[in-house]
């Protein structure tokens, strides 16, 4: 019965939920750089894809600092998706994610929301080093004074695959020995500086000696090599991590609750000196990251004059911004522009732009989306979903995977058919069918009297308020 | 040509850093023995008076046994050990860079920057 209650509970563990861009894998690119048709979960878009291959490339190379990619198209043709493959394509570089509306808050200024989020995606790259000794415990004797008085003295043997050597301890390693309850076989890792001991686990040789052993037992292997070794470690820290530390009495703490405030401009300062000197010294590295802002129409005129500035810094990371409006206001101003973003800010941008999708791509992706939601679909009914994407979009055609998928199950069909995407497609409105509804029962709904001589936004206000 | 004369780059690289590697073990199990002996000579050290005739040990060096006095003793083997302790850190340094290079060769970027950022200097030490 135990044993069937744990399995269980490791299933749980391993389901993955599945997100909108959980199949993307990379930009799908070989190793000229050139797209292809379909890989690491993408499909289409070979241009925009290769474009961003590229400063891909360049950015790992960490020859550009403080530029900005904008990345621009209509709804549904995968910008987020590629900003989603480029960050995996990075790797070990800092990425944040942000979308606009977040600068938006009671909270924080614009300002200093945007300059978090720049400082988020710098990262310091630190060197850790410890001397520890770590091998396989042969055998631990401790010998007691008759009387029980007096120091204890005592002898430890420690082995890797290579080497064998006998510690003489002394009274505090005794101590911490017995209080990690070490017994030969463990495998143990002892740093130097503090004399700490860690048990790793119980070595693999030893699997047999006792036949049963606790859940919390973990076996590793007999250590390689050296016995006593230089363990260095690299941490990649952001300096917005470290903002933070310095900033208030409760220090890293803050990190975790997220309620990290308003940081001086001088703690900041004084950050961006001592890291200066650190580099100077050989003691850190700086790593640009890249920052990706999203829905990036909705920033307001104060914003990019900020972002204007902000980019020019020795320190800035590489943003890379997604819209998919057209010619549209201007946020906070009554003036037009492309993307939403102003004149002399787009001039800075690097801008790829996606193309709507080919039905053949299209079924592509939707047969990719199968298989991310573990949906069985028949041949024909693949066919009319992709009609359907065709006809509506590819977001409506996607929803229709897993509701089809219930609907299929509801009536025991291992593979979702025609008729679950026609019932499902009956059940659930796309766009403009709801659209449609709308203008048919428009008299029905609720407060839809539109005050002439204003515009839409201004009506919502006074009809809230008239309530 | 070009590709085999690059590929026998890395080959003699990735040799060369086995080698190393293995080094740095003898050298560690060198210092091991070293320590114990240390150890030994110190507590032997401890229970007799320095003037007597009973502190002195027998040294292996190679193929032949010495008998030298304790103090002696001690101070050749901690010479030892301090010439180990460099020669240790010395193949650790050699061994970072062949590491990065090889990634350079390689063309594996990510394994070249984490090499190349294990090159700083420890924050943790003055």
């Amino acid at each position: 019965m135990e044993s069937i209650i744990t399995s269980q509970a490791a299933d749980i563990a391993k389901l993955e939920r599945t997100g909108a861009h959980s199949h993307i894998r990379g930009l799908g690119l070989d190793d000229k750089l050139e797209s292809r048709a379909n890989s690491q979960g993408m499909v289409g878009q070979l241009k925009a894809r290769k474009a961003a291959g590229v400063i891909v490339k360049v950015i790992k190379q960490g020859k550009i600092s403080g530029r900005a990619i904008l990345i621009a198209g209509a709804p549904g043709t995968g910008k987020t998706a590629i900003a989603m493959a480029m960050s995996q394509e990075i790797g070990d570089v800092p990425f944040t994610s942000i979308a606009a509306s977040e600068v938006f808050s009671l909270e924080m200024s614009k300002t200093e929301c945007l300059t978090q989020a720049f400082r988020r995606s710098i990262g310091v790259r630190i060197k850790e080093e410890t001397e520890i000794i770590e091998g396989e415990v042969v055998e631990i004797q401790i010998d007691r004074s008759l009387t029980g008085v007096g120091p204890q003295t005592g002898k430890l043997t420690l082995k890797t695959t290579d080497m064998e050597t006998i510690y003489d301890l002394g009274q505090k390693m005794i101590g911490s020995l017995t209080k990690e309850k070490v017994m030969a076989g463990d495998v143990i890792q002892i740093d130097k500086a503090t004399g700490r001991i860690t048990r790793l686990g119980r070595s693999f040789t030893r699997a047999r000696d006792f036949d049963a052993t606790g859940p919390d037992v973990k076996f590793v292997q007999c250590p390689e090599g050296e016995l006593q070794t230089r363990k260095e470690v690299v941490h990649t820290v952001s300096l917005h991590e470290i903002d933070v530390i310095n900033s208030r009495q409760q220090g890293f703490l803050a990190l975790f609750s997220g309620d990290t405030g308003e940081i001086k401009p001088e703690v900041r300062d004084q950050i961006n000196q001592k890291i200066a000197g650190w580099c100077e010294e050989g003691k850190a590295e700086i790593v640009p990251g890249v920052l990706f802002i999203d829905e990036i129409h909705m920033l307001d005129m104060e914003c990019f004059s900020f972002l204007n500035r902000a980019l020019e810094d020795t320190m800035a990371p590489v943003v890379i911004m997604a819209s998919n409006r057209g010619m549209t206001r201007i946020r906070g101003t009554n003036y037009q522009s492309p993307h939403g973003v102003p004149i002399d800010f787009l001039d800075r941008l690097l801008i790829i732009s996606t193309q709507p999708y080919s039905e053949d791509e299209i079924k592509q992706i939707l047969k990719i989306r199968c298989d991310e939601e573990e949906v069985d679909m028949t041949e024909e009914a693949m066919g009319v979903l992709t009609k359907v994407a065709v006809e509506t979009s590819l977001r409506y055609a996607i929803h229709l995977i897993s509701t089809g998928h219930l609907v299929a199950q509801k009536r025991q069909a291992a593979k979702v058919d025609v008729i679950d995407i026609k019932r499902v497609y009956s059940l659930f409105l796309d766009e403009s069918r709801s659209v449609q509804y709308m203008k048919e029962y428009q008299d029905e709904f609720l407060y839809n009297e539109i005050v002439a001589g204003q515009d839409d936004r201004m009506a919502v206000d006074q009809s809230t308020t008239s309530t | 040509m070009d590709v085999v004369e690059h590929q026998a780059k890395i080959e003699t690289l990735a040799e060369d850093i086995l080698t190393d590697k293995r080094l740095s073990v003898d050298y560690d199990r060198k210092r091991q023995e070293n320590r114990e002996a240390l150890r030994k000579l110190r507590e032997k050290a401890q229970k007799v008076r320095p003037e007597s005739r009973l502190a002195a040990t027998t040294i292996n060096m190679g193929d032949f046994f010495i008998d030298v006095p304790l103090s002696k003793a001690q101070h050749m083997v901690e010479g030892a050990q301090k010439e180990l302790d460099t020669a240790i850190d010395d193949v650790r340094q050699r061994l970072k860079k062949k590491v990065e290079l090889l990634a350079k060769l390689e063309g594996d970027e990510h394994r070249e920057s984490i090499a190349r950022s294990m090159g700083l200097k420890a924050m943790n030490k003055r």
